[in-house]
């Protein structure tokens, strides 16, 4: 069956499901070289090859035969790691990890309906030096085609007319047989003695119940009787009276030898039906408990081959007996049905799946900017109800409509939240990523670096997501790089060997912390101001006024790079600008500390929400604006005796700390009457804080974030503007922004 | 004829799905493990089982153990690979009826199907 016959749809499922895959087996294999051989390593083992192999399995439905082909060379690979007979080296690594590339590849190049290009054959030939074979493992279709050898077949025996997938499995099967018939034997012995006779039971019902499954599968109708009846003994042994015992015991030896004969026989893919009912009638008899007639029992010697021929079953002589198959269970056996026991737990634990249906993002996009509009248009009902109560109307019309319009607010604010939820994602779906990037880079760069994430559980919008991945890569990568010293120049430094970057990630407020931290080299200002002036960022005197923060922001501009030399890595001077464009795009900031041969951190802020958020409406000036309601932790009546001025900035002492004052009159440049009585709104972001000195409070209120171009809100307190429930449109203050210059205030005087 | 795909993977659910409808089985449940599939057994009570092996949580395996441990009689065909095929003897012992081996076509699970329900009946 090959793609073309298949619903489109289906390839598209192929295509995402494998894609989730091929992540989680990148987390899986960096993961997997980190932990010690033990529970840990099998099941990540487990859940790698899982991975792999259901992409092969899907791939083989959809005709993706070169695809196929490297996944089982891959999977071979996987497979021998699995039974532990190849090590995890870092060598080994390179191999699957490279696989898992090559792999990732293939799928785009399906995705964008191109020709799957072939794995490279340096790469098979690695990973068939795995498995330990050169050339490729050759499918084995003429199995089925194998002739059987003509027999002659006697008396009692039939050609076993089966399925080609069944007589597939003959050879495994005879095995197995073989294995229960020696420990059939095993099993009488047990049952011989008083205090093992419950083991026995249990045993005994085991071996009975597989081998009349085994039966049932391979058609041997007679053979699963005997099991049948195995199981009826098994039930009554414990209860079974010593004095009928050896007539069970016996009897179950019989048995034996007739699973033995049809082992045999099986060989030769033939059945055998015996004359059963005289046996299965005696063998009910006495393990019931009741003895049988004495001219039957004193006759066999209690030998098994002679009950057989005394009930019916065969003809004398026969060849076989039940001290033969003794010899069959030689230790290796023994050992062999050991391993298969030991081999029979539950191999897939993993974590729980997820219960989810895929949406197509712009699904979401359009519901969000539809529940948007709803929103807007509930805040202008919510207007109304003040306007209906200042007119005179019936007061059941006035209480009603108030009522359907805090309903109606209520829902709003529900659809709303369920709605940004959906949009929410764990920043797991990158974090997981990194570890292979630092894992690259230490292996090409000599350095042990170690990387801890923690907080990865932590929601962000999807937009905020996509925006945060590249940012986070060029940071990592630089840290690093340039950050994490060689492991010699780490010890010469008195450091450990093996460096550390931290990646953590928190809700603070309304906003999202990601703190990349390393415990490097440092950034080392004078190198960073030389380059500033070499670039003409800065002059030389204005460089001597600059705080180490602002001479560390410079990495941030376009082409500035200070790696000596430029790697494959980093060091091209265009990824910080990156990360800095793309954090403002979201309205984020970005902090640097540094402390020479200590270690680099930086610190991003993002705003958790992008489109909808409450808000307090503030009036300054002639105009009203809008504070993130999640920034804002008091609202406060400033008294004159609570404000000074420190160093030429206004600030204000509240309860036991004192907080930097912003006029937001002055700031946003805003004319008119000034009220005698102003309120200070404080706001936090992360430890931040500040007040911002506003004329008049308006109230609360959902607002829409609508982005404002870039020549707006660069360097300017707005993060977007929003529509007030008057139609009016009221800008949003950039909380981030302001707090930055209540810290710096010679520039916000600027 | 009430039948349930057990896979883990969504793709491979579709393609069985694809040709089960073809073959005229329409009343299909679906079960992404082996503990999804003990959950719907009751309530959906089928008529036949494709069962994967190797499935996170719970397998294939253990899931057809635990199955006939309920006295479930409903006949269970095996869906695995060419890898797995040496293992298949331990399914037949915990009680499949059947197995496939992937990739198959129509025809092969038809037959497969076929040969089941048929044996299933003479029993």
């Amino acid at each position: 069956m090959g793609a073309q016959d298949m619903d489109p749809s289906l390839l598209q499922d192929f295509l995402t499901e494998s894609s989730e895959l091929i992540e989680k087996l990148d987390v899986d294999l960096v993961t997997l070289e980190s932990v010690a051989e033990g529970d840990e390593q099998k099941e990540l083992l487990n859940s790698i090859f899982r991975a792999l192999h259901t992409i092969k399995g899907a791939a083989s439905f959809l005709g993706l035969t070169t695809l196929i082909t490297f996944a089982h060379a891959a999977e071979d690979a996987l497979n021998r790691m699995r039974k532990g007979e190849i090590e995890v080296t870092s060598e080994v690594m390179d191999v699957l990890l490279r696989s898992v590339d090559v792999l990732r590849s293939m799928l785009e190049e399906i995705n964008a309906s191109e020709e799957i290009t072939p794995a490279p054959d340096d790469l098979l030939g690695q990973l068939h030096a795995l498995v330990g074979n050169d050339a490729p493992a050759k499918p084995d279709t003429e199995k089925q085609t194998q002739a059987q050898p003509e027999v002659k077949l006697e008396e009692g025996q039939t050609k076993l007319e089966l399925p080609p997938q069944k007589v597939d499995l003959l050879d495994f099967m005879v095995s197995d047989l073989e294995e229960v018939v020696g420990q059939l034997t095993q099993c009488i012995e047990q049952a011989r003695v008083t205090a093992t006779r419950q083991d026995a039971a249990q045993h005994l019902a085991e071996l009975a119940e597989n081998t009349y499954k085994t039966g049932y599968f391979f058609e041997l109708d007679d053979m699963s009787k005997v099991a049948k009846a195995l199981e009826a003994v098994a039930d009554h042994l414990a209860d079974v009276p010593d004095d009928v015992l050896g007539e069970v015991l016996v009897r179950v030896a019989a048995a034996q030898t007739l699973i033995k004969q049809q082992t045999e026989a099986l060989c030769k893919s033939i059945a055998l039906s015996w004359p059963l009912d005289t046996f299965l009638q005696r063998l009910e008899q006495v393990t019931t408990g009741n003895p049988l007639d004495k001219d039957v029992t004193g006759k066999h010697n209690n030998d098994a081959a002679q009950v057989l021929v005394l009930d019916g079953v065969l003809k004398a002589p026969v060849a076989s007996s039940t001290e033969g198959s003794n010899e069959s269970t030689t230790p290796a056996d023994q050992a062999r049905a050991a391993a298969k026991k030991g081999g029979d737990a539950p191999t897939a634990r993993g974590s729980v799946g997820e219960q989810t249906i895929r949406v197509e993002v712009h699904r979401l996009e359009s519901l969000l900017n539809l529940v948007g509009r709803l929103v807007l248009n509930k805040n202008r009902v919510l207007g109304m109800t003040r306007k209906v109560r200042e007119h005179d109307l019936p007061y059941e019309v006035e209480e009603q409509f108030a009522a359907a319009a805090s309903d109606l607010d209520q829902l709003t604010g529900e659809l709303q939240l369920g709605v940004m939820r959906t949009r929410m994602q764990p920043l797991a779906k990158l974090f997981d990523r990194y570890p292979r990037v630092i894992r690259d880079i230490a292996r090409m760069t000599d350095k042990k670096i170690d990387l801890e994430i923690a907080g990865k559980e932590t929601e962000v919008d999807k937009s905020v997501l996509e925006v945060l991945a590249d940012p986070l890569v060029h940071i990592l990568r630089n840290s690093a790089d340039h950050g994490v010293e060689t492991p010699d120049i780490r010890t010469a430094a008195g450091k450990p060997e093996t460096g550390t970057i931290r990646l953590t990630a928190e809700h603070q407020g309304s906003h999202v912390r990601v703190e990349i931290a390393d415990n490097g080299k440092g950034l080392h200002r004078e190198m960073l101001g030389k380059k500033a002036v070499e670039r003409g960022l800065v002059t030389p005197e204005q460089l001597a006024m600059l705080s180490d923060e602002e001479v560390f922001r410079f990495i941030f501009a376009p082409g500035f790079s200070t790696a000596e030399k430029v790697s494959d890595l980093s060091g091209r001077g265009v990824g910080m600008d990156v990360v800095r464009t793309n954090i403002a795009k979201i309205n984020g900031a970005i902090n640097i500390s540094s402390a020479k041969g200590k270690g680099t951190t930086i610190e991003i802020l993002i705003p958790l929400t992008v489109a909808i958020m409450p808000a307090m409406m503030v009036g300054v000036g002639r105009h009203l604006y809008a504070i993130p309601l999640t920034s804002i932790t008091e609202i406060v009546r400033p008294e004159q005796n609570m404000v000074y001025t420190v160093s030429g900035q206004p600030v204000m002492r509240l309860r036991d700390t004192v907080l930097p004052l912003l006029n937001m009159r002055r700031i946003l440049q805003e004319s008119g009457d000034e009220p005698k009585n102003k309120f200070a709104v404080m706001i936090a972001v992360g430890q931040q804080r500040a007040g911002l000195v506003v004329d008049r409070l308006i109230g609360q209120q959902e607002v829409v974030i609508k982005p404002l171009d870039d020549r707006y809100t660069q360097g300017g307190p707005f993060s977007g503007a929003t529509i007030r429930e008057d139609g009016d449109v009221s800008l949003i203050l950039d909380v981030i922004q302001l707090i930055r210059q209540a810290q710096t205030p010679e520039r916000a005087a600027a | 004829m009430k039948v349930l795909l057990v896979d883990d993977s969504k793709t491979m659910r579709n393609i069985q799905k694809g040709i089960l409808t073809q073959l005229g089985y329409t009343d299909i449940e679906e079960a992404c493990d082996g503990l999804d599939a003990l959950s719907k057994v009751g309530a959906f009570q089928p008529d036949l089982l494709l069962v994967d092996w190797n499935m996170p949580n719970m397998d294939g395996l253990t899931f057809v153990k635990q199955f006939r441990a309920k006295g479930s009689k409903a006949p269970i065909i095996m869906v695995t690979t060419e890898a797995e095929k040496s293992r298949v003897v331990e399914a037949i012992k915990a009680g499949v009826n059947n197995y496939v081996v992937k990739p198959f076509t129509p025809d092969s699970l038809s037959q497969r199907i076929k040969e089941t329900l048929d044996r299933t009946a003479a029993a």
